[in-house]
């Protein structure tokens, strides 16, 4: 075979493998936009509720868009319902959970799956059995206990247990602890690091995904959480945001205009935090140099 | 023979200096150190509320009364009387045997997808999380409207292919398959778990696989599935948890319509504890629930050692 | 537990209220209350008795000594609160209705503002996002809210089991004028013949008579049908097929805000429940009748429980399925829907010509016909903290002030047809069928509920069983036995926690 074969299989087999890729990438792109399409059509849906009027939304049979399009029901739910400051109200809340939830979780979780003690295994199987009892019955005792405290009405309980951890999160957790290799900390204890500098100068920074992955699941869950507000919180003044929402279902009807209005504008925050916080998602550059 | 013993170990102990532990305890204590919030949070804030759901479950209840002790007549009543309990727990249990398989491979298969270099990617994913944040009232009407018969796209799609739509979740048939769709719609959520795995597996291995000559099935069995298996062993795990807890989307849109054919078994502890004042009855229905899940969890917890990789757990 | 008044405790009462009153008018000042509560009290004194038994397994006959253990309901003054101001503080409403302006809820917007003018030094806070879990946990609790909007079903459910304060010894002492309600309204209001809450917004659910689709299909506009046949006919004239598919259905009997096997079970004769309220005697010839008769309208003027199914789904609005935002679009001809149906009529269409009427007998009861009613009504829980403001809370609503008292609640004044965005205030206050609907309201007789304390459980079998019947799961016979069982197990059930 001749240098000149050589060379120009390889270029044949580069080219056909670029092709391959295009190829590929065409698919993918077809693929998601298709499900993607699906995915966001309930929301085209939404926006366009959003835009109309209540004679136009109870049309039948109902339109894709509406009549007559308006913008009114924006500002409309930005006043009924006192938007900023059930935003205000939900950010503090959400803020102080992350705060809680990016300690509470993690601590447990490296003693899960890399320290060995005594009672381990039951203590984190209790963990999973948490999860397992419906929270309906033990919300009357839950009450109870805010009650007593006196704490009812004010965001202590939604707040406070957020600093003592989630189970699903601490699990969450333990399960990508494991995925971090022996040997960084190995190599650190011969160093003569304690557990605490491995955990705050080894583990955590490995584990960027997972802090902004507990950050986003903590910061959702209250942005989205109407069972404890609703539970908890009677002076409207104290509301979040969606409890705001249900104060659009009135007694014979629900303002749906508005109420699309405003989900779409609470949902908006939540997009775009989720758009940019990506970054964070890609591969930590750390991990690429281990093996080397 | 006692006093030479412990006249030994006071020699090695004033050896390593009065106060140090050993290295096991010393571990168990930084272990506990932790692990406190945790600890605390059982102490404080799950005990009472747990332990008074279980002596509730052996008195009769009725929330506006205070409870009243009567031994295990919840528990009788609950596996003898009650057909609605067994449609229930039927109910229940073809969420988990068919929505939480069919929610893994969606949600795996959206991640992996999601985790090409493809151009636009985090829009993609933005498009494809979204609707798991859509939330309860809005959720409602925003399905109803998916799987309208004229004017949704579920139904429309099936109209081209000649198929007439079912009633969805006016019909006893369908009213299961409906919510595991709805269920597949929001598979967005995990997505963020599966991309958090894969992007925890250093590109190196696909690297030098490729080196090797694997094919992308192989990488993909050979390296992705195992070290994904952490991951999937937690989505399995609370995935199997979370189904058997199913409850907002039948309360809200079927009220376990119809004919009980929606009713899953959260939603029916919710009508005993809050429609018919039997909260006793409840929580013996969820300490019931409690024993199931467990031992589905234990089952799977002894499984796990056999396909489970963890690449550094002690 | 209710608790009553004795009389000296009364007078005392009287004179404290009333110098307090005084006092309060003047300045806030502390105000020394003793609130002075007859419980009834369950004692247990057991008695070793003398009592010949017979050995068993022997013609023996011996003499023993039994421990028999008797129950005795001792009625006992207990003191309850001292020293507090009755007229100062937090009055806590909860009510589930957001903050919408249509309905009962606009009174309740204003109360913050119009309440304390009456009682300075009190601070009125209207809580709108009250859910079942919610105040029966703080009940539970011991912290309830002084004043608590509930359903009519919740009232029958609530006071049997003591979580409501009893009101007749207010009534009686404040002279408050219970007539100028409803009948209606005041049976709502009370169980076992004690009342337990002030009617705040009762509803009535009619017949409504497309009268443009009575005038296409030849029917008269102004009559209603005079017996179930009647109406099965005519429903079978209004009906309208094109293309093969139905566009409109002439009558849906199933179509009722409520399950439907309660109205036509009652409009044919059938006594649900027992005089002592711990039988379950529904299961009858003439319970059978009624199902077979809307069995038989389904089928034949709508095409099938799947078809009306579909139909809702195709016609469906953001709001859900269901008959609410259709009749408007003359998408049906007779309905039998609550009176708060003109709220979607004023929104599309506030001109639409409508007859409104009640449900005729059924066969087996054809002389009387029936309307029935529902409604929300304040109650306030018996652990309330302010259970004396609470009370001149109930006495305000009744006053033109507050814009929803009684005589105002008579004459469906500013609710009936909603104030949102489309409809107008001029529109809610005088809508066309207004005569006709107070006619209805006073003709109320009927329950659309079943007045019990297992009234929740009875309204979820009775949803259970329609599907049953119309789905084809059980025959008539079969669905009434399976319910009539379950029905009967609850009532058994409760009845032995008492």
């Amino acid at each position: 075979m001749t240098q000149a074969t050589v060379v120009a299989r390889a270029a044949i087999r580069k080219k056909a493998k670029r092709r391959r890729q295009v190829v590929g990438r065409v698919l993918a792109h077809f693929f998601l936009t298709v499900g993607g399409v699906l995915f966001l059509f309930p929301f085209f849906w939404m926006i366009s509720l959003s835009m109309g009027t209540m004679k136009d939304i109870y049309r039948i049979p109902p339109r894709w868009i509406p009549a007559k399009v308006t913008f009114r029901n924006y500002p409309e739910a930005l006043f009924v319902m006192p938007f900023f400051r059930y935003l205000g109200n939900t950010l503090t809340i959400a803020g102080f959970n992350i705060v809680g939830t990016l300690f509470a979780c993690t601590m447990p979780a490296y003693a899960f799956a890399r320290l060995r003690w005594k009672g381990r295994n039951v203590i984190f199987l209790l963990m999973l059995a948490t999860m397992m009892v419906p929270p309906q019955v033990t919300l009357i005792p839950m009450y109870i206990i805010w009650n007593r405290l006196g704490v009812l009405d004010t965001y202590v309980p939604l707040i406070v247990p957020s600093f003592f951890g989630w189970a699903y999160l601490t699990f969450l957790a333990r399960q990508y602890f494991t995925t971090i290799p022996f040997e960084l900390e190995d190599a650190a204890r011969v160093d003569g690091c304690g557990s605490f500098a491995i955990f705050f100068r080894i583990m955590l920074p490995l584990s960027l995904p997972l802090m902004v992955t507990l950050a986003l699941f903590s910061f959702v869950g209250d942005w989205n959480d109407f069972f404890g507000p609703l539970i908890y919180l009677t002076t409207p003044d104290k509301y979040t945001l969606q409890l705001g929402l249900l104060s659009f279902r009135h007694q014979y009807i629900t303002n749906v205009p508005c109420l699309m209005a405003a989900s779409v504008l609470i949902l908006i925050p939540v997009i775009l935090i989720f758009l940019f916080g990506q970054t964070y998602f890609i591969r930590s550059v750390v991990l690429s140099g281990l093996k080397g | 023979m006692g006093q030479e013993a412990t006249s030994a170990i006071r020699a090695v102990r004033a050896k390593r200096g009065r106060r140090a532990l050993s290295p096991r305890a010393q571990e168990a204590l930084v272990a506990y150190l932790f692990a406190s919030p945790w600890l605390l949070h059982l102490l404080l804030l799950t005990a009472l509320p747990v332990l008074s759901s279980l002596y509730f479950s052996f008195c009769s209840y009725q929330i506006v009364k205070p409870a009243k002790f009567w031994g295990p007549q919840n528990y009788v009543r609950l596996f003898t009387e009650d057909t609605r309990f067994i449609k229930s727990l039927g109910n229940t249990l073809f969420m988990v045997i068919v929505g939480v398989p069919l929610g893994m491979i969606f949600g795996m298969s959206i991640a992996l997808l999601m985790n090409t270099k493809v151009k636009g990617r985090a829009i993609y994913r933005t498009m494809y999380y979204m609707p798991s944040q859509v939330s309860g009232v809005a959720l409602a009407f925003l399905w109803g409207w998916l799987l309208n018969p004229q004017f949704g796209v579920v139904s429309n799609i099936l109209w081209k292919f000649g198929i007439k739509p079912p009633l969805w979740i006016a019909s006893p048939k369908w009213v299961k398959p409906s919510f595991i769709m709805m269920g597949l719609w929001g598979v967005g959520g995990s997505m963020i778990i599966w991309l958090a795995g894969l992007q925890s597996i250093p590109g190196v291995f696909y690297e030098a696989a490729e080196i090797d000559g694997a094919n992308r099935w192989q990488r993909f069995w050979r390296i992705t599935m195992p070290l994904l298996s952490p991951t999937t062993f937690f989505v399995l795990t609370t995935g199997i948890i979370g189904s058997f807890k199913i409850f907002t989307q039948a309360y809200v849109l079927t009220s376990g319509g119809p004919a009980d054919s929606s009713l899953f078994y959260t939603l029916y502890l919710y009508q005993n504890a809050f429609n018919y004042f039997k909260m006793g009855y409840a929580s013996a229905m969820a300490w019931v629930l409690f024993v199931i899940i467990m031992s589905a969890t234990l089952l799977q917890l002894r499984f796990a050692r056999a396909w489970v990789y963890y690449e550094a757990v002690r | 537990m209710d608790k009553k008044l004795t009389r000296r405790a009364l007078l005392r009462y009287a004179g404290l209220v009333t110098s307090s009153v005084l006092l309060a008018a003047c300045a806030p000042k502390v105000v020394e209350v003793e609130k002075i509560v007859e419980k009834e009290v369950t004692k247990v004194i057991k008695e070793v008795v003398k009592e010949t038994v017979i050995v068993a397994g022997t013609p023996q006959v011996v003499e023993k000594e039994v421990t028999k253990i008797v129950k005795e309901i001792v009625k006992e003054e207990v003191v309850v609160e001292k020293g507090r101001d009755i007229f100062q503080g937090d009055l806590i409403l909860w009510h589930p209705w957001g903050t919408g302006y249509e309905g009962g809820a606009y009174p309740f917007l204003r109360n913050s503002e119009h309440f304390p003018k009456l009682y300075p030094g009190v601070n009125f806070i209207n809580m709108y996002e009250s859910s079942r879990d919610k105040y029966l946990a703080a009940i539970a609790a011991g912290s309830p809210p002084d004043l608590l909007l509930v359903n009519a079903i919740a009232i029958p459910a609530l006071a049997e089991r003591g979580a409501l304060m009893c009101l007749d010894p207010f009534i009686k002492r404040d002279n408050f004028d219970m007539a100028q309600y409803w009948a209606m309204a005041l049976d709502q209001c009370s169980w076992k013949d004690r009342t337990y809450a002030i009617s705040h917004h009762p509803d009535v659910r009619l017949m409504y008579y497309d009268q443009v689709v009575m005038e296409e299909v030849g029917l008269d506009p102004d009559k209603e049908p005079a017996s179930w046949d009647e109406a099965y006919e005519w429903g079978m004239a209004m009906s309208k097929q094109e293309g093969g598919r139905y566009v409109r259905f002439g009558w849906v009997p199933t179509w009722t805000s409520g399950p439907w096997t309660n109205h036509y079970m009652i409009a044919n004769g059938v006594e649900r429940l027992d005089r002592t309220g711990r039988l379950a005697t529904f299961h009858t010839d003439e319970a059978e009748e009624a199902m077979a008769y809307v069995l038989k309208c389904t089928d034949d003027i709508c095409g099938g429980r799947d078809n009306v199914e579909e139909f809702q789904e195709v016609h469906a609005t953001p709001d859900g399925k269901g008959p609410y935002w259709m009749f408007p679009w003359h998408r049906t001809g007779m309905l039998l829907y609550g009176n708060w149906l003109y709220c979607p009529i004023g929104i599309i269409d506030p001109d639409q010509p409508i007859n409104n009427g009640s449900l005729p007998g059924g066969p087996a009861a054809p002389g009387v016909r029936h309307v029935f009613h529902g409604g929300t009504m304040v109650a306030i829980p018996s652990d309330a903290k302010h259970w004396e403001l609470a009370w001149e809370f109930l006495k305000y609503m009744d006053s033109q002030d507050y814009g929803n008292g009684a005589q105002f609640i008579q004459e469906c004044g500013d609710d009936i047809a909603g104030n949102v965005a489309e409809a107008t205030a001029a529109y809610a206050m005088d809508f066309p069928g207004r005569p006709k609907v107070i006619e209805m309201f006073k003709m109320a007789e009927s329950y659309s509920y079943l007045p019990s304390p297992i009234s929740y459980e009875w309204e979820d079998e009775m949803y259970r069983m329609a599907d049953r019947i119309l789905l084809r799961e059980q025959t008539i016979p079969e669905a009434l036995a399976t319910s009539q069982k379950t029905i009967q197990k609850a009532l058994d059930e409760f009845w032995a926690t008492v």
